[in-house]
């Protein structure tokens, strides 16, 4: 397609024409979110100047190959500014909905709409970016502003993620191949009292308590005392998985008017908790697309199918409440089984998640057909038509050997199981018309779009099998449930079009209309319609310019505004329905009201602005660019609160009133710092100052389910807690503000909302150095977030408590009698002592257990060494590239509790890989 | 260049048009959700939809097995829990709820939910074709049973509330109250419901683990008592007692199981189900000697000789937990158990009471033969014919007190109802953390309600939350 239409271009018009229309892809194409329509003109753009990074950020395969593992969506960490990756989940400019997940964007991969998560007993890694190989990605865009996302109109409210894999489309066989190892693991360790201070600490919580040490409240020291030592760290994730990465595609064709690439890659890591030898992550990606042109050119079609696949089999486990266990805890048994502590029921041994296995198996098929017909010189037809399925398969597996044999258990071996598919059918008819005229130059795009997606899942249940052999045979499972099965349906229809104008290349304007229809809602409701106006103004172009600065070889200046949509909602909530009870009930199943339905709800709705400027230097030398976004959601979908008397709190509704802002800065910069034959350094920051997810306006917040959650003015992300006032000097005890002065603590009274957990600012710096053949490659993530919750809001167990270690932090200043002033609750062996209740209490839900969770990460390093051309020559080879790549590699945080990152107790892996690409 | 933009201008709009039309949106229903028109538009649904009304309201709406029970019994003078932080607890057992009490939120808003149910169905049925018009009165007789059942409970609670027939949600949510006056006995009122049910249901052949006739009949004397209508409360009470089928268990060890003859009403437990509907967690509860304990004020009123003090408390060393059910899973050893609902006993003790209120003492048809039926089974002495009515009155108080406790929250009802709330629970010698006052027997119309809808009104007493 690239080719197709500089072959026109360049046949049919002046050379003049030829740099106009460049220009106006460079101006409106890529920042205005043309990506859309898979114009061709696009490469030229990207491959000419740089500063199409503004409101459309973008990275490409040389930093999205840096994130070696299954979770290729980290690779827009800090790479893009405005993009947030928590957990696996992306956030484009904060969330237009107050749930996480009715804010998720649209992802597209190579012009395939796909669900922008792939649930998965909430596992995170099934992002479908997550399924690509990260060496298999040519570029990840990040639509963000109205007059980009409008396009999408009722699915671009939470901003779009465009992903175009590699491909080549050329007759001359191509070969390149890649390969690379590695090993991944952890190698930070948190500091724990070892068992003589534990033994030591605990002796003294008894005495603090009073209570004589028996066998049955002090165990851990009576019959364990300092026979046995398990370091808990090492057992959970002391071990080291090896990493390998192989990747191979073939390009050719019959003529040069019909080509072919083919692309397979295979990944393989082991994991590093608890892991067996088979526990592993592995991936495997397939793609083959054949291009064919004819008609002189006219016709272009592009035939592409795609099969990813990943395995993943891995231990269930809870390290971030079984690490703290106490150091003299025995594992095992000497005869290699595991340790229980005899007649204790409530008694865990953190190493039964041995026996505890889950396998998660998911593949993803994309297949898509692509016509490009040229049926005038000005007017283009372009049909797309994609498919996709994606499977989740699901199996977890608890052998009788995770029991604790004291324990009263009403299972033995078990087995969950969870089947699910989705797929999606999606057809985009369109025209676009292109013509131009002395300085004015007009794009015309009209276009529509039907998209029809499936969805069937099921969840079993089987219990007791006679032994864990029999796993993967369920005939032989006395007990089956079938805890859950559905189906689901939603089509969408839209029509739409963008007409873009620019005169002389200077000023340029856009305006798109589009109107969705979805059967998330009820008849009469369905369609909405969005639009954006966008102007742009090339300063850089006028005469003033020119003359007064002259330094300034480009500017821009640009403004959108815009409406945008989501009905990323539950589907038929607009159907008073019955569903099936709770239990049957004398032997028999029932049905009951579940709901009774509010049909009028439609699209939520979201407001975009944003104003823009980017501006190079010093030929290109420097490359800046900023941009201020203000984004309204006032017609938020949740549920509307009524008098109970009804028989039901609330209904799904349009929240009146409701509005949710975000807005915020972002910087983007690229500076050559240096630049000569021999050497290159180049510096690119990305800087987002939000301020985003903050309900501006919530009508009667108080009085609805909401009202514990949010405060009107604050961020979605508000905690409410008690506030942590100190430690009662007479009794160690933690104190906690009595807001309501009634004497007692209670949840309702005195938890206030205190601070949000927003990032105050987030960023990445990556410095590139490139010395003959050699290139060094360094990222930094950085992150200011003043308030997280740590490690205490995981751990409930006041430090003296039976069978639980604490960090050497928590035994540092301590009250006790003698050491009244210490800043840490008493010692106490109990949770129902004062101290204890206290702790339990209020104490892990009081902004005590809250700290500073900035932190600077290295996260990437790649060193890479290009053969010598000659050399390559004899090799016969076109192209040998070396390299070692680092992931994760160095902290600076003052956050010692766990990971400021995850916020758990296992850091992000440190991965080292060496490897060695080749293309012939 | 002007015309070109006309031109296309005018061909957006056609094809912007084109799309709105809202049947090529339709799409195939979920697995999981079955639209109210399917449900009355098939026999077989329809039936499952009055078997989940049961299994909803026991296992979900927790109204019979928790809620009343529980809250009733520690706002009373019969139990206590073991949670000094709870401090919704607390206050019931101070009597010092007010309208924020989360635990009253729960008394006012579960019946409701229950109610819904019933309307839903009532509305659905009414206007169904597939079945024929004996099964529909027959299922909305069931449908009636619960929903006057919840009025019952709401109107002897809070007073005066909104009296909500209608499943059209965002209507009734806006409905004021109502007075309880009118809800006991005009048309669609606990009262007719309840008649409707006994008429509907005089032919059924439903278990007791199902609303009968003889449920709607020991329900309905049971709300005649409680309005004082004495001669229909007597003579429903005795069509009951009359009822052939239903006699006292002479064991009292065997009253609660599944197989008790005296049982009239009972939720079902099914055996190798995960679900106990309902009595698994009453019964967690009454067993959950960590933090449901019974009154010393309670356990010391018992005479000593009474059997229903060694067979139906529990002696834990420092207190006493109820023991009237035994089993604490569906899964434990013992005989099968129900939450029992409706127990021929009461209708005893309904009987006698109506007697005495109509100064029918004495004789086989005086209120002190039908108590005498009752102590003669608790192994105790017969009382003297000699009584005089008042003590006759308090016999039947104490009696019901020794019976029924912590069932269903009855001491609560009998004490607000009699009048004699003032007497036992202001009694500061007994219960000194209690802070009794009359207004408190009406609970406080809930916070969250009061602001939900503007038009409701706070109970006397509670203040104007504003």
């Amino acid at each position: 397609m690239i080719k197709l239409h500089n072959i026109f271009r360049l046949r049919k018009l002046n050379g003049k024409f030829v740099w106009l229309s460049l220009f106006l892809f460079f101006g409106i194409g890529i920042n205005s979110g043309i990506t859309y329509a898979q114009d061709a003109r696009r490469k030229i753009v990207t491959d000419s100047v740089a500063l199409s990074t503004g409101n459309t950020g973008k990275i490409e395969s040389d930093v999205i190959e840096q994130e070696q593992g299954t979770r290729t969506v980290n690779a827009l960490k800090g790479r893009v500014s405005g993009v947030e990756v928590e957990n696996g989940k992306i956030k484009i400019r904060g969330q237009s909905n107050v749930t996480d997940k009715l804010s998720e964007p649209l992802v597209i991969i190579d012009g395939v709409q796909l669900p922008s998560g792939f649930s998965w007993s909430g596992e995170d890694r099934f992002s479908p970016l997550n399924l690509l190989n990260s060496s298999s990605i040519e570029s990840i865009e990040i639509l963000k502003d109205a007059d980009a996302t409008a396009i999408y109109g009722g699915k671009g409210a939470n901003g779009v993620v465009v992903i175009k894999t590699k491909k080549i489309l050329e007759q001359k066989l191509r070969i390149s191949a890649s390969v690379a190892a590695g090993i991944t693991g952890i190698d930070s360790w948190y500091d724990f009292l070892s068992t003589g201070e534990y033994l030591d600490i605990r002796a003294k919580a008894l005495a603090a308590d009073n209570i004589t040490p028996t066998e049955t409240n002090a165990y851990d020291l009576l019959l364990w005392g300092d026979k046995y030592h398990t370091d808990w760290q090492k057992e959970f994730m002391g071990q080291q998985g090896k990493v390998y990465n192989g990747n191979i595609s073939i390009s050719g064709g019959i003529s040069d008017k019909t080509t072919f690439f083919i692309n397979a890659s295979y990944f393989e890591t082991g994991t590093v908790l608890l892991a067996e030898p088979d526990d592993k992550e592995k991936r495997i990606n397939t793609k083959l697309l054949v291009n064919h042109r004819g008609l002189n050119d006219r016709l272009e079609i592009t035939a592409s199918f795609a099969f990813n696949k990943l395995n993943v089999q891995n231990r269930g486990l809870d390290p971030d409440a079984y690490l703290v266990n106490a150091p003299n805890q025995p594992a095992y048994n000497d005869d290699g089984t595991l340790y229980w502590l005899p007649n204790n029921a409530s008694f865990v041994n953190p190493l039964r998640g041995k026996y505890a296995v889950t396998q998660n198996k998911g593949t993803d098929l994309i297949s898509n057909l692509q016509t490009h017909y040229r049926f005038l010189p000005d007017f283009d037809v372009i049909i797309d038509v994609g498919y996709s399925r994606n499977t989740a398969d699901q199996f977890q597996t608890y052998s009788e050997k995770y029991l604790n044999p004291y324990a009263a258990n009403t299972y033995k071996n078990r087995v969950l199981a969870g089947d699910s598919y989705s797929e999606r059918f999606i057809a985009e008819p369109r025209i676009n018309y292109v013509t131009a005229r002395d300085k004015h130059s007009l794009t015309a795009l009209l276009g529509a779009s039907c998209q029809i997606d499936n969805f069937a899942g099921d969840d079993l249940e089987l219990r007791d099998f006679p032994t864990e052999l029999f796993f993967r045979n369920y005939a032989v499972a006395p007990v089956k449930y079938s805890v859950n099965s559905n189906t689901e349906e939603i089509k969408r229809a839209s029509v739409y079009t963008r007409v873009s104008y620019d005169y002389d290349a200077k000023y340029i304007f856009s305006g798109i209309i589009r109107r969705d229809g979805s059967s998330i809602f009820d008849k009469g409701n369905r369609y909405g319609n969005f639009w954006s106006l966008a102007g742009a103004w090339v300063f850089s172009g006028e005469d003033f310019v020119h003359e007064k600065l002259g330094f300034l070889n480009y500017g821009k200046l640009k403004i959108s505004h815009g409406l945008t949509g989501n009905d990323n909602v539950t589907p038929f909530q607009y159907i008073t329905a019955y569903a099936a009870a709770t239990y049957p009930y004398e032997g028999h199943s029932g049905l009951f009201l579940k709901r009774v339905a509010n049909p009028q709800f439609t699209w939520e709705k979201t407001r975009k602005s944003e104003i823009y400027l980017g501006l190079a230097f010093l030929k290109n030398r420097l490359q800046v660019t900023g941009a201020y976004y203000l984004h309204t959601s006032n017609s938020l979908i949740g549920n509307q609160p009524i008098a109970s008397q009804a028989g039901v709190s609330s209904y799904k509704d349009i929240l009146q009133g409701v509005v949710l802002r975000s807005r915020g800065v972002e910087l983007d910069m690229v500076s050559t710092n240096i630049r000569n034959r021999n050497f290159q350094w180049l510096t690119t920051l990305t800087l987002t100052v939000p301020d985003n997810s903050r309900i501006t306006s919530f009508p009667g917040l108080e009085n609805t389910s909401y009202a514990t959650q949010f405060k009107a003015g604050e961020s979605i992300h508000i905690t409410r807690l008690y506030k942590f006032t100190g430690i009662n000097p007479e009794n160690g005890v933690p104190v906690v503000e009595d807001v309501d002065l009634n004497g007692t603590i209670t949840a309702a009274g005195d938890k206030q909302f205190l601070e949000d957990t927003d990032p105050d600012y987030y960023g990445g710096l990556h410095n590139s150095f490139r010395y003959k053949n050699w290139q060094l490659d360094v990222f930094f993530y950085f992150e200011k977030r003043p308030f997280q919750e740590g490690y205490l809001k995981t751990y409930y167990y006041p430090a003296g408590y039976i069978g639980k270690n604490i960090p050497r932090s928590l035994a540092n200043n301590y009250w006790t009698p003698e050491n009244p002033g210490g800043t840490l609750p008493g010692l106490t062996t109990s949770t129902t002592s004062t101290i204890g209740q206290a702790y339990w209490n209020y104490y892990t839900e009081s902004s005590a257990v809250y700290a500073d969770a900035s932190y600077i990460r290295l996260k990437n390093v790649s060193l890479a060494y290009t053969l010598p051309k000659p050399l390559t020559g004899k090799l016969k080879a076109k192209d040998i590239r070396l390299y070692v790549r680092g992931e994760n590699l160095w902290t600076l945080t003052k956050f010692d509790e766990w990971d400021p990152e995850t916020l758990k107790a296992i850091p992000p892996f440190r991965t080292i890989t060496a490897g060695v690409t080749l293309s012939f | 260049m002007t015309r070109l933009f006309a031109n296309l201008f005018i061909c957006q709009l056609i094809f912007l048009s084109f799309a709105s039309c809202d049947d090529i949106l339709d799409v195939d229903l979920p697995g999981n959700i079955l639209p109210r028109e399917d449900v009355f538009d098939s026999p077989e649904a329809i039936k499952a939809a009055v078997n989940g009304m049961y299994a909803e309201n026991f296992a979900v709406h927790r109204i019979y097995e928790y809620i009343l029970p529980l809250y009733l019994s520690i706002a009373a003078d019969e139990s206590y829990h073991n949670l000094p932080n709870n401090y919704n607890y607390e206050e019931l057992r101070k009597n010092a709820y007010g309208p924020s009490n989360d635990y009253v939120g729960f008394l006012w808003s579960y019946p409701y939910a229950s109610t819904l149910l019933s309307n839903g169905l009532i509305e659905g049925l009414s206007q169904t074709v597939v079945i024929s018009e004996e099964e529909k009165r027959h299922y909305t007789g069931e449908a009636k049973y619960f929903r006057a059942y919840n009025y019952f409970v709401l109107v002897n609670l809070f007073g005066d509330v909104p009296w909500v027939k209608s499943a059209n949600i965002r209507e009734t949510a806006l409905q004021p109250r109502e007075s309880k006056e009118k809800i006991i006995t005009e048309a669609e009122g606990i009262i007719d419901d309840l008649k409707f049910t006994e008429t509907a249901l005089a032919n059924s052949s439903n278990s007791n683990a199902y609303v009968t006739k003889a449920a709607a009949s020991a329900l309905l004397a049971r709300v005649y008592l409680y309005h004082e209508d004495w001669a229909e409360a007597e003579a429903k009470a005795g069509e009951v007692i009359g009822t052939s089928g239903y006699e006292l268990e002479t064991d009292l060890d065997n009253v609660f199981l599944r197989s008790s003859k005296e049982t009239i009403f009972r939720s079902s437990s099914a055996a190798g189900q995960p679900s106990y509907v309902g009595r698994t967690y009453l019964a967690v509860v009454l067993l959950n000697a960590s933090y449901f304990r019974l009154t010393s004020d309670l356990v010391n009123s018992f005479e000593d000789e009474d059997l229903r003090k060694a067979k139906w408390l529990k002696n834990e060393t420092t207190y006493f937990h109820p023991y009237k059910y035994k089993r604490n899973a569906a899964a434990s050893a013992g005989a099968a158990e129900d939450l029992v609902l409706l127990r021929l006993a009461e209708q005893y003790l309904i009987r006698a009471e109506a007697r005495a209120q109509q100064n029918k003492l004495t004789g086989e048809n005086g209120a002190i033969a039908d108590i005498n039926v009752i102590r003669n089974r608790a192994g105790l002495s017969a009382l003297p014919e000699t009584l005089p009515k008042e003590q006759v009155l308090l016999a039947i108080e104490n009696e019901r007190r020794h019976e029924l406790f912590v069932e269903e929250g009855h001491r609560w009802w009998d004490l607000v109802r009699t009048g004699r709330a003032d007497a036992v629970l202001g009694n500061k010698a007994k219960f000194p953390e209690k802070q009794w006052e009359s207004y408190k027997a009406l609970f406080p119309v809930p916070e969250g309600e009061l602001t939900q809808n503007s038009n409701l009104t706070p109970n006397p007493g509670y203040g104007d939350i504003n």
